[in-house]
C-alpha cells in the first residue's frame, strides 16, 4: 500500500504548500493537486515524490523505517527534570501595569521562600538525576534576595553543565548582586520596552527610576558584554512603538535578539489590558513589518544579525526539529516532567503561566509542592490533553508537524481546553507566523534568504530554502 | 473519480465582480459546483475553510459553494478552494496509512 501523507495550504494565487507528516515540504501549483486527487500523477510527479521521500510504500521497509523515524523526530519527548523556574520572592520594587505575575509590594511579608522552602528546593536539586541543570530565577524581582539565588547556585556545583538566568528589572545593582552576576554561567534577562519614554511610561514611572535602569543596563553590558545580557519588550498591541525606534534602542546596546512580545493576558493585565486576550490583524501586520525591517537592516549591515526571537524559533521548528527547547511550543507538550516552576511558597506548577493563573485566582493549576512532590493525579490529568495529534483541526493543518499545544494558554484566555482549535489565540498566532515564514522561505529575494539562513545558524546562504515541483 | 467531473468541481461556476472604489477592495465572490462524487470532500472542506481562512465567508446550497472575501481576488479564491478540497481528499485517503504509522510507533 502506498500513501502520500501530505497536507496542503494555499500560499499565493499560483502556489500551494504541501507539507509531509515528517515536516518536509515543497511548493507546487494547483494542477499537481488536481493530479494527486485524481490519482493521475505524471512520471515526473511520481519520481519527485518518491525520490524526495514524500511517498510511503508499505513494501519499502527502509523507507518505512525512515518515515517512522521522521515522525518520531517531530514528536517532543520529555527527558529528566533539568530545568527549573524558581521564584525566591514575589516582591518587586516596580509596579508595572501589565505585571503578569501579580507581584507583591516590596514591603509585604510572607512572599519570600521560608527556610523550610529553601531546604525543600535544595533537596530537589540534590535528587535530580540529570547531569545538567538550567535554572531561571523569576519573581517578583529575584535580586531582592541575592542570598537565596546564591544558595541555589552553590548547591548546583555538582552538575556537570550549569546555566543560570536571572530575570531582573535591573533597578538595583549593588556589589552583592554584581558578585552574583560575575558568575560566567549566569545570564541576565531584563525588560526593555523601547526608548526611554516608552520604558518609563510602561514600567519605571519616574525619570529617576528610568535613568537608574538605563544606567544599570549600560553598566552590565559594559562589564560583561552583550552576549551575557538579553532583553525583551512588552508591547501594548493597541499602541505599539515605532519599529525603527524599538530596534534602535536594542541595537544601540548591542542586543540583537528582540522577542516581539505583546502584553500577556495574565496577572494585572487581565483587568488593565483586557484587549490582550487576543491579537488583531493590526498586531500581525505590525509583526510582519517588524520582521521585514529587520531583514532589510541585516542586508544593509552584515556585521551583525538582528532577529525577532519567536519568529526564529518557529523557523527552526520547520527546518531543525529539536534545535530549541522552547517549552511553550512543543508537541506533545508534557507538563511537570522536564521542567517545573517552584513558587515563593514552595508550591509547584507545571508552567510559569500556570503560576500566574493561580495567583490571579483564575484556576489552581498547582501539581504539588516542593516538600511532598508533584508526580500525581493532577499532573496526569493535565497531561491527557497536551498533544495536537488527535485534534481534528490539527489533523488537516499543514503546520501540524511544526506546531504545538498549550493547554495553560487556553485556560488563561478561555477558561477551558476544548475550544475549537482554530478559534484559539494559540492557533491563530501560529497560523499567521507559519504562513508568513513560508512566504518568506519561497520569496525570491537574497536579503530574505540571507536573514533566514542566519536565523537558522547556517554557515552560508543557500540559493533556495524550499523545494519546488510544478 | 471522473477527471472531467473533478475539473468541473474545481472550476468556479460564477465569479463575482472584483472592483475597487476609491482604492478600497469590495467583496469578491466565487461559486464552485458540488456533485455526488466529490460531495463528501467538498462539504468537509466547506466546513473547515472559513476557520482556516478568516477573511473568507462561505455559503452552501444544494449544488454549489460560494466563497466571499474582501481580501482575496477570484483567482485566489479558486486556488484556496482547490487546495481545501484536495486537502480533505488526501486526509481521507491517508487515514489508514497514518493510523498504521502511529500504531507502529507506539509498538
Amino acid at each position: 500500500m502506498n500513501f502520500v501523507p501530505l497536507r496542503a495550504r494555499h500560499l499565493t494565487q499560483d502556489a500551494v504548500l504541501c507539507v509531509h507528516d515528517t515536516g518536509r515540504f515543497f511548493r507546487t501549483t494547483p494542477p499537481l493537486l488536481d493530479r494527486l486527487a485524481k490519482d493521475r500523477l505524471r512520471t515526473d510527479d511520481k519520481a519527485f515524490l518518491r525520490d524526495e521521500g514524500f511517498i510511503v510504500d508499505s513494501h519499502d521497509h527502509l523507507g518505512n523505517a525512515a518515515h517512522l523515524y521522521g515522525l518520531a523526530e517531530r514528536a517532543d519527548h520529555a527527558g529528566p527534570l533539568d530545568y527549573l523556574i524558581l521564584v525566591p520572592t514575589l516582591r518587586c520594587n516596580l509596579s508595572c501595569s501589565y505585571c503578569q505575575v501579580s507581584r507583591a509590594g516590596i514591603g509585604q511579608r510572607g512572599f519570600d521562600w521560608s527556610d523550610q522552602t529553601l531546604e525543600g528546593v535544595l533537596a530537589v536539586l540534590d535528587g535530580l538525576p540529570s547531569e545538567r541543570i538550567k535554572i531561571e530565577f523569576q519573581g517578583g524581582e529575584p535580586t531582592l534576595r541575592p542570598d537565596l539565588i546564591r544558595a541555589v547556585i552553590d548547591r548546583c556545583q555538582r552538575f556537570e553543565e550549569r546555566q543560570f538566568v536571572v530575570c531582573t528589572n535591573l533597578q538595583q545593582l549593588d556589589d552583592e548582586i554584581l558578585d552574583l552576576f560575575d558568575n560566567p554561567e549566569l545570564y541576565i534577562s531584563t525588560s526593555l520596552d523601547g526608548d526611554l519614554l516608552t520604558h518609563q511610561q510602561n514600567r519605571t514611572e519616574t525619570a529617576a527610576k528610568t535613568d537608574q535602569f538605563f544606567a544599570n543596563l549600560a553598566r552590565v553590558i559594559a562589564r560583561y558584554g552583550s552576549d551575557k545580557v538579553s532583553a525583551l519588550p512588552t508591547i501594548d498591541p493597541l499602541a505599539p512603538p515605532d519599529i525603527d525606534g524599538l530596534i534602535d534602542s536594542y541595537a544601540a546596546l548591542g542586543l540583537d535578539s528582540i522577542y516581539l512580545r505583546p502584553i500577556n493576558y495574565q496577572g494585572f493585565a487581565r483587568k488593565r489590558h483586557k484587549a490582550s486576550r487576543e491579537q488583531t490583524d493590526g498586531w500581525w501586520a505590525y509583526h510582519e513589518r517588524f520582521v521585514r525591517t529587520i531583514i532589510a537592516r541585516n542586508w544593509e549591515d552584515r556585521s551583525k544579525v538582528l532577529e525577532e526571537s519567536y519568529t526564529s524559533i518557529c523557523l527552526r521548528r520547520v527546518f531543525q526539529p529539536g534545535a530549541d527547547r522552547h517549552v511553550d511550543l512543543r508537541n506533545p507538550n508534557p507538563l511537570g516532567h522536564d521542567y517545573v516552576v517552584i513558587d515563593h511558597d514552595g508550591i509547584v506548577y507545571p508552567a510559569d503561566e500556570a503560576r500566574m493563573l493561580s495567583r490571579s485566582g483564575v484556576i489552581d493549576l498547582a501539581i504539588g509542592d516542593v516538600l511532598t512532590g508533584w508526580a500525581g493525579e493532577r499532573r496526569d490529568l493535565l497531561n491527557r490533553h497536551t498533544s495536537n495529534f488527535d485534534d481534528p483541526a490539527c489533523q488537516r493543518c499543514a503546520y501540524q508537524p511544526f506546531c504545538g499545544r498549550d493547554v495553560v494558554d487556553d485556560l488563561a484566555r478561555y477558561g477551558r481546553i476544548d475550544m475549537p482549535r482554530l478559534e484559539t489565540e494559540f492557533c491563530r498566532r501560529h497560523l499567521h507566523i507559519f504562513d508568513f515564514l513560508f512566504r518568506l522561505i519561497y520569496e525570491d529575494d537574497p536579503a530574505v534568504r540571507y536573514s533566514l539562513s542566519r536565523w537558522l545558524r547556517l554557515d552560508g546562504t543557500p540559493d533556495t530554502l524550499g523545494r519546488v515541483h510544478a | 473519480m471522473d477527471a472531467e467531473r473533478y475539473a468541473l468541481l474545481l472550476l468556479p461556476i460564477r465569479f463575482g465582480h472584483s472592483l475597487t472604489l476609491g482604492g478600497h477592495a469590495v467583496r469578491v465572490s466565487a461559486q464552485f459546483a458540488l456533485d455526488a462524487e466529490t460531495r463528501t470532500a467538498a462539504l468537509s472542506a466547506a466546513g473547515w475553510l472559513p476557520a482556516f481562512h478568516q477573511h473568507i465567508t462561505l455559503a452552501i446550497t444544494d449544488d454549489a459553494v460560494e466563497l466571499q472575501s474582501d481580501r482575496y481576488n477570484s483567482d485566489e479564491l479558486a486556488a484556496i478552494w482547490t487546495t481545501a478540497v484536495v486537502n480533505e481528499a488526501l486526509l481521507a485517503r491517508g487515514r489508514d496509512g497514518r493510523q498504521a504509522a502511529f500504531e507502529a510507533l507506539a509498538r
